[in-house]
């Protein structure tokens, strides 16, 4: 142990967990602008922002499961089928607003349906009925589509995905909406805190009057509805629905939330941290692109920052335990 | 004078800024059984780290035997012979008595091939010489807590220990196991092993000890033959001002109205048939060994586990109970017996801690929350950093007054207690002690389970005894003494 | 503190990422080539006859990019956009998708930037030019071997790949062209793998399951081919039911030499590379581009397998 004042380790700890994850992303940035001369234009930080955004909004819905110590592994395919959906929808001459609302209300209904298997169920771990819920989702959007995109929609619903306000991209502004609902949600509400509660210790949360089941079953809804949006936001750029939407979606938003400082065992994690998160895998993958490192590298290096965000949160523990 | 075991001159020991040993010395005469004691905080975990080779000290010395030990590490302290028995058991569930003993260390033949038969027949000696032939190639899992103590005891022995350091060996021991394990101190003595005990229920110092050593605020109070020293200046010691009565003077008499009534309570395999009622203004004391379904009892009434039949009368209303939601609005509390598994949420602030229950409506108001918070820690004495800091930086006495505060703020009139007071020392005992008395004088029921006899004794107004699951009996406070009860809780009758 | 070791570590690795690039102060003409992906012999070929036109021509800085897999297509879509940033001389791009890839396509236009089409042909008007094989043609080459091979009669299935992307539409469509004239063949379907091999496998297991009595297999890629061919060979059937593959790379011409594969449609993945270099460079330069480039198809059957072995 360093021999450090009991209070400044605590404080060192706190600044750590709060502001790390901003650090190293405002390092990479800087590291990055020095090696490409392209990173720090107004264009490209617009496409960081703009390729970061579906994962963003995943990554906030897996946050709030995360927290309870759960996870969703059926975002992924949740997007897909939202897609798909929607994207049928349009080509049957539904209007784009509604379509909207199907996309968000497939993902919500499938998420409230990933909640209550687990909760009523009894079943150990949420792994379980969302790892189901994957395969039966993807399945569902390719048997609906045969396997073809559905392509060409029209431009009102994908103004959510492809349109700008004032020059900033409607992905960005969306993104930024859904941040402070969370935020106030999860800071200010007390569902909001009880999912922290259920996070910490279940049992206790249960003893202290939480209720949990139907605490749960809202936080994998909240992520099923992030899964909508996020489908809405990548049909809209992508400008077809097509049913491999999505595919590895999950893995990356877990990333976000991890790489955010979010604990595996539930109890801690952040709105901005996750943001964070997001942006620092977007900023990677932007800044190796413009280095033009394949895409297989990227992976690799994705893989060595998630280590080393669980390792930092590690260290950070030992040095201010109970944190 | 014999020449001490072990022994620790001088030492002190700082974290960061806040002293915890300041010149502390102690030694162990071979071939004694040693307490120490002290209230949480007082250093005896420390002075005890730095024996075990876990801590070093930031100055002071250690010898063993009469020789210097430098530079002490777990490993070296092993090889001296100091063995330390945990509170938290560390013992592999899946592994058989005798390969937890030899954990590490297997007898094997020249080629590194384990020797089982002879793992098993020593593990099998070392089992008697202590009392106890249990089947050395059980699975420790299935052994009840006294018994892997044992198994604990019997690794420092397998490798010639001279001396075992006990932390609270009887927290989670029932009576009848406590005295087993006095029988295995006894022997140990006769083998010239010496024991340190680190304990805060004063009792067993009187029934098992040969010396006492008191720590108060990092500093050596006094070592004394426990003969010499009676429990009252015992507890004056420890706590450094006029020993108090230890139990509040009793509560006044209950009122008529019933508060909680329950009848024909089952839950198969748990409890049968438990039918009582505890009015307005009383204490009930619920007795029992441990494994009497208690704690099931308890938790099933509070809507935590489920119950197969019965009837409940809450303020002579009939109610259903079916989540600790129900329960809480219906004004029942419930003060868990593990307070770290199920009564805290340990990394949560001390905020969230206190007013969970209390506070549900949709959004949250953080004023009113922290000043709630404020008043009630002042009312009950908690001592905390800071009202944000999360609950495990609190000590066991402050933890517990937390899940109390919670419920006084939730305006809760009947309490269901489990085990108040277990693992928290004297000056926070007294606390909770006149809580409950206050609480019961202001017209909440409580219903206190605890398995320290004396507790329930000097606080209940009427002791209901259980015994495998069922009403044993029941006793007025005039008629109960420890015989009593013990007759009714091992299955006699009164 | 702590920060130091990140810091350090973050330092570690983006040094790794700066010995992939240098910004050279002397005027080069970077030519970015982007195909669906890098994990199958094809691609790679593709990208070594690229860096070879690249070599020919030392004022031309090559890079070759591509996303995991084909089916990521808005992977492909974000390198795309990060190299139209770049503001690079010409961008030879395998498209993943069809609507995906328009719009950042038009983005590249926007830019100045000339795109060339390379293996698989998208309606995109604006495009410079387009350099690939009649994959048409290639279905057509594989059903007539199949057709002689099983004596017009019996039961044949096609294995295809990502459903909507033309080049396999049109070898799917070729083969149809051919196979639904022979009133003797029963066409049982065409099941997609996603060119990838694992999936080829599971595929032909039902396939073999569900049509025990299936004569021939005509997979419009090698690496389906070759996952096929596994699944056939697990089942003792190897040399019992004709398997045609698409590509010729060397795995697949060594399984033809070896009996257990009868045929495949030989492209010339390098030589496709190398033009479609050779077709950007001109397009950066402001030269005039060869509109449609068919690079030519050839068969590979046991008899001339040892040819396609250089």
């Amino acid at each position: 142990m360093t021999a450090m004042p009991a209070w400044l380790a605590r404080a060192a700890s706190e600044a750590l967990r709060r502001f790390g994850p901003l650090l190293a992303l405002l390092l990479m940035a800087a590291a990055l602008s020095l090696l490409s001369e392209h990173f720090l234009t107004l264009d490209n930080l617009l496409n960081v922002f703009r390729q970061s955004a579906v994962n963003a909004l995943l990554a906030l819905g897996q946050l709030t499961v995360i927290i309870t110590a759960g996870i969703d592994l059926s975002v992924g395919s949740l997007l897909g089928l939202s897609c798909v959906l929607a994207a049928m929808a349009l080509k049957a001459g539904v209007p784009s607003a509604a379509a909207v609302l199907l996309a968000l209300a497939t993902g919500a209904v499938l998420g409230a349906l990933n909640g209550i298997l687990f909760t009523k169920l009894r079943l150990p771990h949420p792994f379980i009925p969302t790892l189901g819920m994957m395969n039966v989702a993807r399945g569902l959007a390719l048997v609906l589509t045969g396997g073809f995109p559905i392509s060409e929609l029209p431009s009102p619903f994908r103004f959510w995905g492809a349109g700008a306000v004032a020059g900033i991209p409607m992905p960005v502004i969306v993104v930024l909406f859904f941040c402070v609902l969370f935020h106030l949600f999860l800071t200010r509400t007390t569902p909001g805190r009880d999912l922290y509660a259920i996070g910490g210790n279940r049992q206790a949360a249960l003893l202290c009057g939480v209720p949990v089941d139907r605490r749960l079953i809202l936080a994998y809804s909240l992520s099923g509805l992030m899964a909508g949006a996020g489908a809405v936001i990548l049909a809209g750029r992508m400008n077809s629905g097509f049913p491999l939407a999505g595919v590895g979606a999950e893995l990356d938003s877990i990333a976000a939330v991890i790489i955010g400082g979010a604990s595996f065992f539930g109890g801690v994690g952040t709105v901005l941290g996750t943001l964070v998160g997001a942006l620092i895998m977007g900023v990677l993958r932007n800044g190796l692109n413009l280095l033009n490192v394949s895409a297989y590298w990227q992976t690799v290096v994705i893989g060595a920052v998630i280590v080393a965000a669980v390792w930092v949160d590690v260290v950070r523990q030992r040095a201010a335990p109970g944190r | 004078m014999t020449a001490p075991l072990l022994e620790l001159r001088d030492i002190r020991k700082s974290f960061g800024g806040v002293t915890a040993l300041d010149g502390v010395s102690f030694q162990v005469l071979p071939g004694e059984v040693h307490a120490l004691v002290g209230e949480n905080g007082a250093g005896k975990s420390t002075l005890m780290n730095i024996a075990s080779g876990v801590l070093q000290p930031d100055s002071g010395s250690i010898l063993w035997d009469g020789q210097p030990a430098p530079e002490l590490d777990p490993r070296r302290a092993r090889q001296l012979g100091i063995a330390f028995v945990h509170q938290e058991l560390a013992l592999v569930p899946q592994l058989s008595i005798a390969e937890n003993i030899y954990l590490g260390r297997h007898p094997t033949t020249p080629r590194p091939v384990v020797q089982w038969r002879v793992m098993l027949e020593r593990a099998r000696q070392l089992l008697a010489e202590l009392g106890r032939p249990l089947d050395p190639s059980l699975p420790v899992s299935r052994l009840s807590v006294g018994e892997q103590q044992l198994v604990e005891i019997a690794r420092a022995l397998a490798f010639h220990a001279r001396l075992v350091i006990m932390d609270e060996p009887t927290a989670a021991l029932s009576e009848h196991e406590v005295a087993r394990l006095f029988e295995v101190i006894a022997r140990l003595k006769h083998r010239g092993v010496s024991v340190i005990y680190i304990t805060h229920r004063l009792k067993e110092i009187y029934q098992t000890a040969d010396r006492v050593t008191v720590l108060r605020d990092g500093r050596h109070v006094i070592t004394a033959s426990v003969c010499e020293l009676p429990h009252d200046t015992l507890i004056r010691h420890m706590v450094g001002r006029a020993a108090q009565d230890q139990f509040p003077p009793p509560a006044p008499p209950p009122s008529p109205t019933t508060a909680l009534r329950v009848e024909n309570f089952t839950a198969r395999g748990r409890f049968h048939d438990v039918s009582f009622s505890v009015r307005r203004g009383e204490i009930l004391g619920l007795a029992g060994l441990v494994g009497a379904g208690r704690t099931d009892l308890l938790e099933a009434l509070f809507g935590a586990a489920p119950a197969d039949s019965g009837r409940l009368w809450i303020h002579e209303r009939p109610a259903r109970i079916r989540s600790p939601l129900d329960a809480i609005r219906l004004g029942m509390a419930l003060v868990p017996d593990d307070r770290k598994a199920k009564g805290l949420i340990l990394g949560a602030p001390l905020i969230w801690n206190v007013v969970l229950p209390s506070h549900r409506r949709f959004l949250i108001r953080s004023a009113e929350e922290r000043s709630q918070t404020e008043s009630i820690a002042r009312e009950l004495r908690i001592r905390a950093v800071g009202f944000d800091q999360p609950a495990s930086s609190l000590s066991g006495g402050n933890q517990q007054k937390v899940v109390l505060a919670r419920w006084l703020l939730a305006r809760a009139s009947i309490f269901l207690m489990d085990e108040p007071t277990r693992g928290i020392d004297v000056g926070a005992k007294a606390e909770v002690y006149e809580l409950i008395r206050r609480l019961a004088s202001g017209g909440a029921a409580i219903v206190l389970v605890s398995s320290e006899l004396e507790e329930i004794l000097g606080l209940a107004h009427r002791i209901l005894v259980m015994h495998r699951g069922r009403v044993a009996g029941e006793l007025p406070r005039e008629q109960a003494t420890e015989e009593a009860v013990m007759r009714l809780a091992t299955g006699g009758v009164a | 503190m702590r920060n130091r070791r990140f810091i350090s570590f973050l330092l570690v690795m983006l040094l790794g990422g700066a010995a992939c690039s240098r910004s050279a102060k002397t005027k080069k003409l970077d030519i970015v080539l982007v195909t669906k992906a890098l994990d199958s012999e094809f691609w790679q070929r593709l990208k070594s006859g690229a860096e070879q036109a690249a070599r020919q021509n030392p004022e031309v800085r090559l890079a070759v990019l591509a996303p995991e897999r084909e089916i990521n297509i808005d992977q492909q879509v974000a390198i795309l956009e990060d190299q139209i940033l770049k503001r690079v001389a010409a961008l030879a791009v395998a498209p993943a998708g069809v609507a995906e890839i328009i719009p950042v396509l038009e983005k590249a236009r926007a830019a100045g930037i000339p795109v060339l089409i390379v293996d698989t042909d998208i309606p995109w008007p604006h495009r410079a030019g387009f350099v690939g094989i009649d994959n048409r043609l290639g279905g057509r080459m594989a059903a007539e071997f199949i057709v002689r091979a099983i004596g017009g009669r019996g039961k044949v299935a096609v294995i295809r790949g990502v459903l909507g992307v033309a080049t396999q539409e049109d070898r799917l469509a070729g083969f149809l062209d051919v196979i639904q004239k022979v009133p003797g063949i029963h066409f049982v379907g065409a099941q997609p793998a996603n060119s990838e091999r694992a999936l080829g496998m599971t595929v032909m297991e039902n396939l073999l399951t569900r049509h025990p009595d299936l004569r021939a297999v005509f997979a419009t890629n090698d690496q389906m081919a070759l996952g096929a061919m596994e699944a056939i060979a697990a089942r003792n059937l190897t040399g019992k039911i004709v398997l045609v593959g698409f590509d010729a790379g060397r795995e697949a011409v060594r399984a033809v030499l070896d009996g257990r594969m009868d045929a495949v449609v030989a492209q010339f993945p390098e030589r496709i590379g190398e033009r479609a270099i050779q077709e950007a460079i001109k397009a950066a330069r402001g030269q005039p581009v060869e509109k449609f480039v068919d690079i030519g198809t050839g068969l590979v059957t046991r008899e001339n397998a040892h040819e396609f072995l250089r």
